[in-house]
């Protein structure tokens, strides 16, 4: 069973993408913050970080960073209300990214997209 | 040192005077005194024809010389006729004496042998001889008989003596008179040279030695000639002038000077003294200036301080911007997301649908606005970031008909396009580029009419892509078209109502076209449908070329 990681410091969000997860039959975790999602990341066994970028303690983008440069074999997507040029994209792709899923999203969307990365 | 001008002159002068002088002297008394014993030789000659014919008269008597008796008195009478003849005497062909000035020599025989050579050629002649001790020029006459036949000669003394005496006389007294001549030239010489140069000269000296003197200058020297010193002369009397004159306004100056220098200085030492006050004044400024000068250092802090506040400021604006985004981005994501989840329940009667939709819906409009209200606010505050680069338009368009024509199928809406086989490539944003697009395209679906068209058409000209959607819908009244693209403006507000819409597309299509350099404008008629259009500048680099321009 494919095991999804949650980030987002709006614990609202969180659940959101969580019950449209689980009711697709996923296993999900979840984290409020940066440390807390590396933490998890080293304990835990998952398959896909669904990453937010804007977080009060450290950014999407030096978490996404630090998973890259452990090495462990997970795919990360970024799931963000901030819009970035088609170039960072494919920048970001290059670095390892899967994903990147704009917020507002339709359930149908979301679990469209975590399909097609598994 | 060196003897006055005048003794030079007189000396050289004298020199080639003397020696003008000698030299004319001597070779004068050379000639003179050979030219004088010619004169005597030939006076000599003359005598003793004289006495040649006294005896022819006799001869042509028929005579024989042997029997002519007494003729010794002829020849002693010639003797002291001339005091330079010493001698005369009648000798024959032999040389016998046969008359003579002295008789006691009668009788006797010529024997020096050069005047019995002058007696063989019967021609006569004259040879120096010396007898008893004594030098003579002899002259030999020779005399001829009845038949021209040799018979004798006359012979004539003339001493060496009397000669070289008379020449000696005639050198001394050319000597008296070159020397006479020499002191007199001399003389003359030292005469006029003072007269005309050296006492002028020193009249010149004076004066100039006077000038130096009180009331030196006010002397003329008084010379009046032609000559140089002449000249000389007036040439100094006018610079005397010319110096006095020059004196004159010297002195005047001088006075001037004095006076001048006096006020000067009285005013210098007014100047010296205000400067030094100024000197004091300057410090108290110098002072005062030095306190502006923190005071302008303590704005010029509180200017730097306002700056980092204004920037703090700005990027506070421009972290709302990103957080205001977030945060009114944010709450509306689980609204919408557990929405659509909702309306997937089954359990819900229809009432209950049509809620969830319509709040689903209204969410939605929400998100819209805070997207557009967010970009708005970004375009006006220039925060608003464009990634330029080169980009192919006509693949732009082609994908966004693309994008839209689900939509438009979904609506009964039929999408042409009249695009060119080629154009230029630009360099744009294409992501914001895309959402003008987009917008006009979703507007000319929005506003179109039932089963109507909307033709998508590009091409360039004069340095410009235009771009043109056009629709079939209701239209856009004149008034109504420059609005179109001010803030919150819908022409129909029942077509708000119906479409949803912020009312701020058009506003963000126009500042985003605006950026490019480009412009955009409604062309339409009430009824028949309306053409938004928009040009984008082809930049130099860009267009002209055919490699840059893509199909």
């Amino acid at each position: 069973m494919t095991r999804i990681l949650v980030v987002d410091d709006e614990p609202d969000t969180v659940d959101l993408v969580k019950s449209i997860m689980e009711g697709a039959g996923y296993k999900v975790e979840t984290a409020y913050n940066g440390k807390e999602c590396l933490a998890k990341v080293k304990k835990e066994k998952v398959d896909i970080v669904l990453l937010d970028i804007m977080m009060p303690d450290m950014s999407g983008w030096d978490v996404f960073g630090k998973i890259m440069k452990s090495k462990k074999k997970m795919k990360v997507a970024f799931i963000s209300i901030i819009e970035v040029s088609p170039e960072r994209k494919d920048a970001l792709m290059k670095q390892g990214l899967k994903d990147y899923i704009m917020k507002p999203f339709t359930k149908d969307e979301l679990l469209k997209r975590i399909k097609k990365m598994i | 040192m060196l003897p006055s001008l005048r003794s030079k002159i007189v000396l050289i002068t004298s020199v080639i005077l003397l020696l003008a002088i000698g030299a004319n002297s001597f070779s004068n008394s050379l000639f003179f005194s050979s030219e004088y014993s010619n004169v005597l030789q030939s006076s000599v000659f003359v005598v003793g024809e004289n006495l040649r014919s006294q005896l022819n008269r006799i001869l042509k008597l028929g005579i024989r010389l042997e029997d002519i008796t007494g003729f010794e008195e002829q020849c002693q009478e010639t003797v002291e006729s001339y005091d330079y003849i010493a001698h005369a005497m009648i000798v024959d062909t032999r040389g016998k004496i046969l008359f003579h000035s002295d008789p006691s020599e009668e009788g006797r025989t010529l024997t020096d042998p050069k005047i019995l050579d002058l007696l063989k050629t019967g021609e006569g002649g004259i040879q120096i001889i010396t007898e008893n001790g004594n030098e003579y020029y002899e002259v030999m006459i020779p005399v001829f008989g009845i038949h021209d036949e040799r018979i004798g000669a006359v012979g004539m003394g003339l001493p060496v003596e009397y000669v070289s005496g008379k020449a000696d006389g005639l050198r001394a007294q050319s000597i008296f008179i070159m020397l006479v001549s020499f002191g007199v030239a001399t003389f003359s010489l030292i005469f006029f040279i003072s007269l005309w140069v050296t006492r002028p000269l020193t009249k010149l000296t004076m004066a100039i030695e006077d000038m130096g003197k009180e009331g030196g200058l006010n002397r003329k020297v008084q010379i009046r000639s032609n000559d140089e010193i002449g000249k000389l002369a007036s040439t100094f009397n006018r610079m005397t002038d010319d110096l006095k004159k020059s004196r004159e306004k010297t002195e005047k100056y001088s006075d001037q000077m004095e006076d001048k220098v006096s006020t000067r200085t009285t005013e210098l030492e007014k100047k010296v003294k205000e400067m030094n006050e100024a000197r004091i004044a300057t410090l108290n400024i110098m002072e005062d200036i030095g306190e502006a000068n923190k005071e302008l250092e303590d704005r010029q802090k509180q200017i730097e301080n306002a700056n980092r506040e204004l920037k703090k400021l700005d990027k506070l604006k421009s972290e709302f911007m990103n957080i205001g985004a977030h945060e009114l981005k944010t709450p509306l994501i689980p609204i919408v997301g557990y929405l659509d989840m909702m309306r997937d329940a089954k359990n819900l009667d229809e009432s209950q649908k049509t809620q969830i939709e319509t709040c689903l819906r209204n969410a939605n409009r929400l998100q819209m606005l805070v997207n557009d209200i967010l970009d708005m606010s970004k375009l006006e505050a220039g925060s608003m970031k464009f990634e330029m680069k080169k980009t192919d338009v006509l693949a732009m368009i082609k994908n966004s008909v693309v994008d839209i024509e689900t939509e438009a199928k979904k609506q009964g809406i039929k999408v042409i396009s009249k695009l060119p086989e080629s154009l230029p490539k630009l360099v744009i944003d294409e992501y914001r580029i895309t959402e003008v697009l987009a917008n006009l395209l979703n507007n000319a679906i929005k506003y179109n009419k039932p089963n109507g068209t909307i033709t998508v058409s590009a091409g360039h000209k004069e340095k410009k892509v235009i771009v043109r959607v056009q629709d079939t819908g209701i239209g856009i009244s004149k008034s109504d078209m420059k609005k179109m693209f001010t803030k919150f403006f819908q022409a129909d507000t029942s077509a708000k109502r119906k479409y949803g819409g912020t009312g701020l597309g058009l506003a963000i299509c126009k500042s985003i076209i605006k950026h490019h350099g480009g412009d955009i404008w409604i062309e339409s008629e009430l009824g028949k449908g309306s053409a938004f259009i928009f040009t984008l500048p082809i930049k130099k680099q860009e267009g002209g070329n055919d490699e840059d321009t893509c199909g």
